[in-house]
């Protein structure tokens, strides 16, 4: 493991922002929409709140019990084991996820954009099966699904197709309840989901400092079944937030130990992760950025801080572009997004295959996401200095002016070395003789090959019926 | 004082004189409705003008949006009693089930200050509440914002009212999904990419 991370902080940077933060908490609060349980919840455990206002204030020893009470480890399940992640990763590493809640899709045959399918969803869940830096997958949108229920419908979808952890980002609150449905039933009851939870739900503030009713009712429903839940607070600097980072920190993490504190005042020791998704706002356009270096920066500051100050698992963007296109300039966002991430320590790195700010995904760019992780998860993997590390017996026994190739060191080692799949390392003329193809044309053709074999995490005919029958009720509740 | 000094401290956004400058022409005996065309909307033209070429930011379009509106304030009880019309009326809001309202609030300002009537409506709108208010202002053009993919379907919804009940009416759409594919989809009038777009179609459509 490496000795420490890059961080942009010292001690007392870590602690002065840590005292802004839990002051902001106790002095200005969070308003909640009119959500009479957890208001009460909130009351009752000790929060200042006003129900007239739905204001919130979180008393500083109150949160740090809160705050002493969150896991600071927790497992994401799966239907089977060796797809279960324990967080934060054991080797020290990272885990990754694919976009979520995309509505568009760059055909992997024809480069041509359009919408999300349920169809493309099935084939994207059956590609990332074969993907093993994606630990778990979320929903896209799916264009051809009843809008009132196309979450429900999308992750049917998932659960028919995937084996590995699903993370859930519920459209409406009509829908928390159809699906949490769906996943208890693959799990086979809510006892075997809270051991095993086969899903782990997003909730988010509305920045800033607000809180809408579906987003409560999902901490209050989750925290209860023992969901691990997401906490996003996803600020745009100057826009939602201040426009200077260290202002949009605070803000992004009082937003999340206010979730923090709701699922810990509904269910001691609620696992929740720390989602501060950092946006930066295009001065020209008003657009919100994801691979900006102010967002970047921004987003390694607020890892940094919340994994030094509380201990928290952290979770944000470690892929993804501004970029519409899988270019060149996609290549370079995301290539400096994934490595900076992965320096500051972030535990889960997002937004496999996303692109034009995360609204579009790419099949593709997923495929070479899966390969830079890989490479990533080697660059955080550090060094042991252990004598045969340090070679020093060859450094000694190699004289002036000869080689190391033949030594008995290298023929232990010689296949130490990260062997890519579609990243080639050949010269000019081989390549002009012998390859021919550029890296999309490569990444392209394994894809093929991929879809074209069968997709053995496919669920039980039996299972995929009963996850019908939940969807078909989801329709005549939600879309009437 | 002239009113291309009132032109100028529009686009310098120098709020705290624009009132001043807008009451002195007046007291000199300049009409309203040159303060308000050279002098306010011309402004708020040439502030769109240098935001689509890069020029001016998004923070800076606001503040010259809200110091025309300083001296928009003066000329008002003066537009009433003469004349001089508004260049229609809009009403604007972002869709149900979505309270993003940032580039909303920004259509709304730069329409404002282009001279139109605008009827905010707010957020998280239901589909009958635009139509009533297009009814009730008369307004010639409903315009709707979304920000999230899962809300943009109520847009739809609401131009097939608009057709069915509005008398008229027409509707333009914008916000970060939005695309002008989506807005011929749903059978819209138009749609804007930003804020200075919304200006020109809203022109665009009233006149036609």
């Amino acid at each position: 493991m490496i000795a420490s991370h890059f961080t942009y902080l010292d001690q007392s940077q870590i602690a002065a922002l840590r005292d802004k933060v839990l002051e902001f908490l106790k002095q200005h609060g969070v308003k909640l929409d009119p959500h009479q349980e957890m208001l009460e919840i909130l009351a009752d455990a000790g929060a200042r709140v006003d129900s007239a206002s739905g204001m919130v204030r979180f008393p500083r020893p109150l949160l740090e019990d809160f705050l002493q009470q969150a896991p600071k480890t927790m497992t994401l399940g799966a239907r089977t084991p060796q797809h279960r992640l324990q967080l934060p990763r054991p080797d020290g590493t990272f885990y990754a996820r694919s976009g979520t809640g995309s509505h568009g899709w760059i055909d992997p045959e024809t480069d041509y954009y359009r919408k999300v399918s349920l169809e493309d969803l099935a084939n994207w869940a059956k590609l990332i099966n074969r993907l093993d830096e994606i630990s778990f997958l979320p929903f896209l949108f799916p264009d051809d699904a009843p809008t009132a229920s196309a979450d429900v419908h999308a992750l049917a979808v998932l659960l028919k197709n995937s084996d590995k952890h699903l993370w859930v980002q519920p459209y409406s609150a009509q829908s928390v309840e159809y699906l949490i449905r769906l996943a208890t039933a693959v799990a086979g009851g809510e006892d075997s989901l809270r051991e095993n939870p086969l899903i782990s739900m997003i909730a988010c503030s509305l920045t800033p400092r607000a809180f809408k009713h579906m987003d409560l009712e999902i901490i209050l429903r989750s925290a209860r079944l023992g969901l691990p839940i997401h906490a996003c607070s996803l600020p745009g600097a100057g826009g939602t937030a201040p426009a200077t980072m260290p202002g949009v920190v605070i803000l992004a993490t009082a937003e999340i130990l206010a979730m923090v504190a709701m699922a810990q005042a509904v269910a001691p020791g609620a696992p929740v992760i720390a989602c501060p998704i950092i946006f930066s706002t295009d001065m020209k356009t008003g657009r919100s950025l994801q691979a900006s270096v102010e967002a970047i920066s921004g987003a390694a500051l607020a890892i940094q801080f919340i994994k030094a100050a509380f201990g928290l698992p952290t979770h944000n963007y470690g892929s993804g572009s501004d970029a519409p296109l899988p270019d060149g300039q996609s290549m370079s966002e995301r290539a400096m997004l994934t490595t900076f991430m992965a320096a500051s320590g972030l535990d889960i790195l997002g937004g496999a295959g996303q692109l034009e700010v995360a609204t579009t995904v790419s099949p593709l760019q997923l495929m070479v996401d899966n390969e830079v992780f890989a490479m990533a998860r080697h660059l955080m993997t550090g060094f042991e200095l252990s004598d045969d590390q340090l070679a020093w017996e060859v450094l000694v026994e190699t004289e002036p002016g000869q080689h190391f190739l033949t030594s008995r060191h290298t023929l232990m080692h010689c296949r130490d070395a990260f062997t890519p799949h579609n990243f080639i390392r050949c010269a000019r003329g081989s390549w002009e003789r012998e390859v021919q193809k550029d890296l999309w044309q490569r990444v392209r053709e394994q894809h093929r090959d991929i879809m074209s074999q069968e997709n053995t995490a496919r669920l039980p005919q039996d299972q995929a019926q009963e996850l019908d029958a939940i969807v078909q009720g989801a329709d005549r509740r939600l879309c009437a | 004082m002239a009113i291309k000094d009132i032109f100028q401290a529009v686009l310098t956004f120098d709020e705290a004189r624009v009132p001043d400058l807008v009451r002195a022409e007046l007291e000199a005996g300049t009409e309203v409705e040159a303060v308000l065309n050279q002098g306010l909307i011309g402004a708020m033209d040439e502030v769109g003008r240098k935001f689509t070429e890069g020029d001016l930011f998004v923070p800076e379009m606001l503040l010259a949006a809200q110091t025309m509106k300083a001296g928009l304030e003066l000329l008002r009880p003066l537009l009433a009693d003469s004349d001089t019309k508004p260049k229609g009326t809009v009403v604007i809001g972002t869709v149900k089930g979505d309270l993003h309202d940032i580039g909303k609030n920004l259509v709304s300002m730069m329409l404002e200050g282009a001279g139109f009537k605008v009827v905010d409506l707010g957020v998280d709108v239901d589909a009958d509440k635009f139509i009533e208010a297009a009814r009730t202002n008369q307004a010639e053009l409903v315009a709707l914002s979304a920000l999230l993919t899962t809300t943009m379907p109520a847009m739809g919804d609401i131009v097939a009212m608009l057709k069915e009940h509005g008398a008229g009416t027409k509707s333009m759409v914008g916000g970060a999904p939005v695309t002008q594919d989506f807005a011929e989809q749903i059978g819209a009038d138009g749609y804007a990419q930003d804020a200075p777009g919304a200006v020109e179609l809203a022109r665009s459509l009233i006149r036609a």
